[in-house]
């Protein structure tokens, strides 16, 4: 008995050891590839946060695994204030889709454009803030972004995003949005988070098992974690409502007035504001290949139905065409630019490398002729 | 079915589970069966070769020895018809399904160089057989030994029939002789703790050196011998990693096989024992895919003459075994190239002797680990320069790649070995300690303080699962 319990107790340390092994070399892993500290916590909160008004900005210096930001806090190599003579300026306004993602590093389609563009001409800065809302967009260029004198930017705005945000902020007075409390939690992780953080071993070893099952099994179970992940988010914000299969009129008003603010404000700051059309994977014409990346895009935007994700897309596009024609704006058409399939999407709104090069190229071909 | 997949890693613990259950006889019938599934996962119409040379092989054994029992001179004729009638079917399959297009190829090249036009009429579309060079030269083996009397034949079909397709090796080696593994196919088998743990280290390290150093390395290789205009340290980095690639290839996969036989109670023999601090040509030889150098020793180079009639024929004996073992690895120009660099390395070398001897009161001075270590430097470097015939994919490559070699050309870029010894360094390391630390006995593992083991497999299985490559097949699968 003596005897199995001393073998226990060994095989029990060795076990330990093993597990603690493999969390050491997933530290000294990150340290090699991204330079992490090997012992603090590492998560993406070291990339972006709020300011004290609210606003969601980007952590200058902040870097995470593949992303990394300059000290002004934006993604891309350090910029100077001043301008170099006989260079136009252009800074390039979104979110995720434009701060990267999915793309390999440099290869985000704010990258790409700099590449494609002779720097001679052009000086490309990406100040996309990743979850930045479009109700904020005023806020973050008068205080992060116009002190850098662009000459232009575009407004690269996802509109499924807006709306889902808009009435989340009616429907629940607790939106992040407004609220500094909420605001004050998000910058904490949450317990899994804080697990995956201490454990940097844990998540690594979920995606390399998620890898090496087939893909067929994959699809199964990622289609029942969304639909989950829906079922969830309907029960937090929808609260008993139906998700909305189209974008109200008042909607698309109150959209293109926020439109309007922004580009007055640009204006009123000496930046020519370039609108753009919004390219994303649903057009409404789902199949079981894009249904799961479409509910996984639905659980943010819940507020819509998939319907109104694909309707919402399409009208608030139009809504930006309707602007820049009365505002007598240069728009560059995106929404068919890039094709509706997996090869350039990596989820609804998010490019692969070559997704991304289609958007870039597209917007260096207007603006070699147009600027 | 690959070792290294998804549909492995659940049909094996589902054998392992109903072999461990079932009775003796079961055990084999349910491996069979097993067998015959895990080749048939890839393509099930080629499972009627394995049978044929099955059929053939166990009633030529049986016939055989019915001849050799009676041992009047007309049954000793018939007795080598019986071992012709095998070897004609064996070789005879693998001709055909390995080297039938690489001959009419040639001679329609032949033809065609003395300006007589061939038809193409004679090129057929054939698929090569996954480990057919393997499992023709195991049944070869069993008629042979039987035709020499140094064993008995089976009458248990079934029994043979797992001989022949027993799923760890049918692929992809070791080649086991029939006198060493059928013997185990027909004993009871008892489930040894020590055994198992050992059968599952096996797996795990070759799982590692597949997975993380063999397919990690194989683009960096492709990748270095695709380019257009490759530095002379760019093709050697490529060839330093395509030595480490394959072997850890092969390696891995002798690794995984044993592994798995050992989880079942059964031994298969060691097929590599650290070939990469071999000193001289038959050193390597003795430690690089033991299975097929034996089996060519034992059935080709012997059977010429082997080293008994002068130093002429010897070489020639050399030569000759070493171009088919080339040829054995595929049907190209590239291999038989490096088949003949071999047979004139093995053949340099034993001229070299009374030179190498000659020096030693000079070399005697030189404490013996610096002398070693020279040895396996340079001796690494030279095995490498056989790899580029090897690796290269026509002749025209073969050349370019050589005149690279030998006209430098290019800086050095250090980067590249970053790679190189990412992926190749952790198993080389433990390899060479476990070497240090036992000579004969290269797994380190099994002596190595537990808690250290589970330090150790913590490192490892980090590596293996967040740095391997995605699924990839066996180099050697292809020969």
């Amino acid at each position: 008995m003596a005897i199995n319990t001393k073998k226990i107790v060994r095989y029990l340390a060795a076990f330990i050891l093993f597990c603690i092994f493999v969390e050491l070399t997933a530290r000294f892993d990150d340290w090699v590839e991204y330079d992490a500290p090997f012992w603090g916590t590492y998560s993406s909160l070291r990339l972006r946060s709020w300011d004290d008004e609210g606003t969601r900005i980007n952590i200058p210096n902040g870097d995470f695994e593949k992303w990394k930001n300059n000290s002004a806090g934006f993604r891309g190599p350090e910029i100077s204030m001043e301008k170099r003579p006989g260079v136009t300026r252009i800074v390039c306004l979104g979110a995720s889709e434009s701060y990267g993602l999915y793309e390999s590093p440099g290869m985000e389609w704010p990258a790409q454009l700099r590449m494609e563009l002779d720097s001679t001409k052009f000086e490309i800065i990406n100040v996309a803030s990743v979850g930045l809302p479009m109700v904020q967009y005023v806020d973050y260029l008068r205080k992060y972004v116009m002190k850098y004198s662009p000459d232009a930017a575009i407004l690269y705005i996802e509109p499924v995003s807006y709306v889902a945000a808009r009435e989340r902020a009616i429907n629940n007075p607790e939106s992040i949005i407004k609220n500094p409390k909420q605001q004050q939690a998000a910058r904490q992780l949450g317990i899994r988070g804080k697990l995956n953080a201490w454990f940097r071993a844990v998540p690594k070893l979920q995606r390399a098992i998620k890898q090496f099952l087939p893909s067929s099994i994959m699809a199964e179970y990622n289609r029942r974690a969304a639909e989950e992940m829906v079922q969830s988010a309907e029960l937090t914000y929808l609260k008993g409502m139906t998700p909305l299969d189209d974008v109200p009129s008042e909607i698309i008003e109150e959209y293109k007035t926020e439109l309007k603010k922004i580009i007055a404000f640009l204006l009123e700051n000496n930046c020519q504001p370039i609108l753009c059309t919004y390219p994303s994977l649903i057009d409404g014409g789902m199949n079981d290949d894009n249904m799961t990346m479409l509910l996984e895009a639905r659980r943010f935007v819940v507020e819509l139905s998939l319907e109104g994700m694909a309707n919402t897309a399409r009208r608030l596009n139009e809504a930006n065409r309707g602007v820049a024609e009365v505002e007598h704006l240069p728009l560059i058409e995106l929404e068919n630019a890039v094709p509706r399939t997996t090869e350039y999407f990596a989820d609804n709104v998010h490019y692969t490398d070559t997704g991304a090069e289609i958007v870039a190229r597209t917007i260096a071909d207007f603006l070699r002729t147009n600027l | 079915m690959l070792f290294n997949s998804f549909v492995f890693a659940i049909f094996f613990p589902i054998v392992l589970g109903l072999y461990w259950i079932l009775p003796l006889r079961w055990q084999n019938k349910m491996l069979l069966v097993a067998s015959y599934i895990f080749y048939g996962y890839w393509d099930w119409r080629f499972l009627s070769l394995i049978a044929l040379s099955t059929i053939v092989d166990y009633y030529a054994g049986l016939r055989i020895e019915e001849e050799n029992l009676k041992g009047t001179q007309a049954d000793l004729k018939r007795k080598k018809w019986w071992l012709t009638f095998s070897m004609v079917t064996n070789l005879g399959l693998l001709g055909f399904f390995k080297y039938y297009n690489f001959f009419t190829e040639s001679m329609a090249d032949l033809l065609m160089s003395i300006g007589v036009g061939a038809p193409d009429m004679f090129y057929l579309n054939i698929i090569l057989p996954v480990g057919i060079s393997f499992y023709t030269f195991q049944t070869m083996s069993y008629t042979i030994d039987i035709y020499r009397g140094e064993m008995k034949p089976t009458n248990r079909f079934l029994d043979f029939a797992l001989y022949v397709s027993f799923f760890p090796q049918l692929v992809a080696g070791p080649i086991e002789r029939a006198k060493a593994l059928l013997p185990r196919i027909l004993e009871k088998r008892e489930f040894n703790k020590a055994q198992f743990y050992e059968g599952l280290h096996l797996i795990f390290w070759g799982l590692f050196k597949k997975v993380y150093v063999a397919d990690n390395l194989a683009p960096l290789v492709d990748q270095l011998y695709k380019s257009s205009d490759p530095s002379t340290f760019h093709v050697i980095v490529a060839t330093w990693a395509f030595y480490f690639q394959v072997y850890c290839d092969f390696s891995g996969y002798s690794n995984i096989a044993r592994g798995c036989a050992k989880c079942m109670g059964i031994e298969l023999m060691l097929n590599f024992n650290f070939p990469l601090i071999s000193t001289n040509p038959s050193d390597r030889w003795r430690r690089w895919h033991i299975s097929l150098s034996s089996w060519l020793r034992d059935y080709l180079y012997i059977p010429l003459g082997g080293n008994r009639k002068g130093s002429f024929n010897n070489y020639r004996n050399l030569l000759i075994t070493m171009i088919l073992g080339g040829l054995w690895h595929g049907a190209a120009y590239n291999y038989v190239i490096w088949g003949v660099w071999e047979g004139v390395f093995l053949i340099g070398h034993r001229l070299m002797r009374p030179i190498f001897k000659g020096t030693e009161f000079i070399t005697k001075h030189i404490p013996y680990i610096i002398r070693h270590v020279f040895r396996v430097v340079v001796f690494f470097n030279l095995v490498c320069f056989g790899w580029i015939f090897f690796r290269s994919q026509t002749p025209g490559q073969i050349w370019e790649m050589l005149q690279t070699v030998f006209i430098w050309r290019g800086g050095i870029d250090l980067s590249l070995l970053i790679p190189l010894i990412q992926f190749a360094g952790p198993m080389f390391a433990v390899e060479i300690i476990g070497y240090l630390w036992s000579k004969d006995n290269p797994h380190l593992f099994q002596k190595v303080p537990l808690l250290l083991r589970g330090a150790v497999y913590g490192i490892m299985f980090y590596l293996f699962a967040m740095h391997g490559a995605t699924a990839q097949s066996f180099v050697y699968f292809q020969f």
